[in-house]
């Protein structure tokens, strides 16, 4: 009885976890924000402002505006950037700005804070400036 | 090293391999941990370092490029597995005392990669990482705890009972 009693908990703390990374949002319901790529060197190649309403999120203003490659299962860079089941898709490569993951990756700065969240769990919020920059794996940051 | 127990050890790889490419659309959701548990209490303390080594090396040439950032984290945490088992844990078969290990090194696994990924990012701040993946922590415990709990008893028999009617028992006698 106690290991069923146990087990039940585990599996609730497995649904609980799986619930909150699939429904925690904090973002507004519409607003503006900001959207700059830099490259390899630092320099800016876009800056774009966007308008959203509650139905978008920072994946589909980006996938609406930009070209898109994400990382499959293997992270090799893929033109489908379908949403896994409870996962965040990782951006290898937006417009002329690419990256393989092994060598280099785009880190997400929110409002001039890097973003330990996936593209999918990030909020947005109005006024929020986001920039995707290239980054060397283990260089300067 | 006996051929057969060589044979074992490799389709023992190959069955970790395989069912988590399988269960890899499921964050942190496998049957490794209770796999390892268990082919680290029928193998000898070299036999399980040996049979982890390979699958951590076939699983990062596989889902991408030997990086080090990833290997070696990977590698010291599942090293953890046999260690405690041979020490902390002194070879115990309770599969309770067995899924309460399962259920910390869910978290270990997680707290380990944190260092490289601070030296790979570049953030020196440790409780970004932590909060960030605290969740993903929990799924890997909560699930490990419960594969050990109800798998471990039955999975061992299993191949406790192949080895010892193969002649395999771990007799160190190494050629």
């Amino acid at each position: 009885m106690k290991k069923i009693l146990i087990s039940f908990v585990a599996i609730c703390l497995i649904i609980g976890s799986f619930l909150v990374l699939s429904y925690y949002d904090f973002s507004d319901k519409e607003g503006t924000i900001s959207i700059t790529l830099k490259d390899e060197k630092g320099d800016t190649i876009s800056n774009e402002d966007y308008e959203f309403t509650n139905e978008d999120t920072l994946f589909s203003i980006l996938d609406e505006n930009y070209d898109l490659g994400c990382a499959n299962s293997s992270y090799h860079v893929s033109d489908v950037c379908d949403k896994g089941l409870f996962t965040s898709r990782i951006l290898l490569e937006i417009n002329t700005l690419k990256t393989d993951w092994r060598n280099s990756y785009i880190s997400i700065y929110e409002n001039e804070e890097y973003s330990t969240q996936g593209i999918d769990n990030i909020s947005i919020n109005d006024g929020d400036i986001f920039v995707f920059e290239y980054k060397l794996v283990g260089g300067d940051n | 090293m006996d051929t057969k127990k060589m044979i074992m050890i490799a389709l023992s790889v190959a069955i970790l391999f395989t069912q988590e490419q399988i269960m890899v659309f499921l964050p942190n959701i496998s049957f490794t941990v209770v796999l390892i548990v268990v082919f680290v209490s029928v193998y000898s303390f070299k036999e399980s370092i040996i049979l982890i080594t390979a699958y951590v090396i076939l699983d990062n040439i596989y889902m991408g490029g030997m990086n080090p950032f990833i290997i070696i984290p990977m590698l010291i945490a599942w090293y953890l597995i046999p260690i405690s088992y041979h020490t902390i844990l002194r070879r115990t078969t309770s599969e309770v005392k067995l899924a309460i290990f399962a259920f910390v090194f869910g978290f270990v696994y997680g707290w380990v990669y944190i260092p490289f990924r601070m030296i790979q990012i570049g953030i020196a701040e440790f409780w970004p990482y932590l909060l960030a993946d605290i969740l993903f922590e929990v799924i890997m415990g909560s699930f490990g705890f419960l594969t050990v709990l109800w798998l471990f008893k039955p999975l061992y028999n299993t191949m406790d009972e192949i080895i010892k009617s193969k002649k395999l028992i771990a007799s160190k006698n190494y050629k």
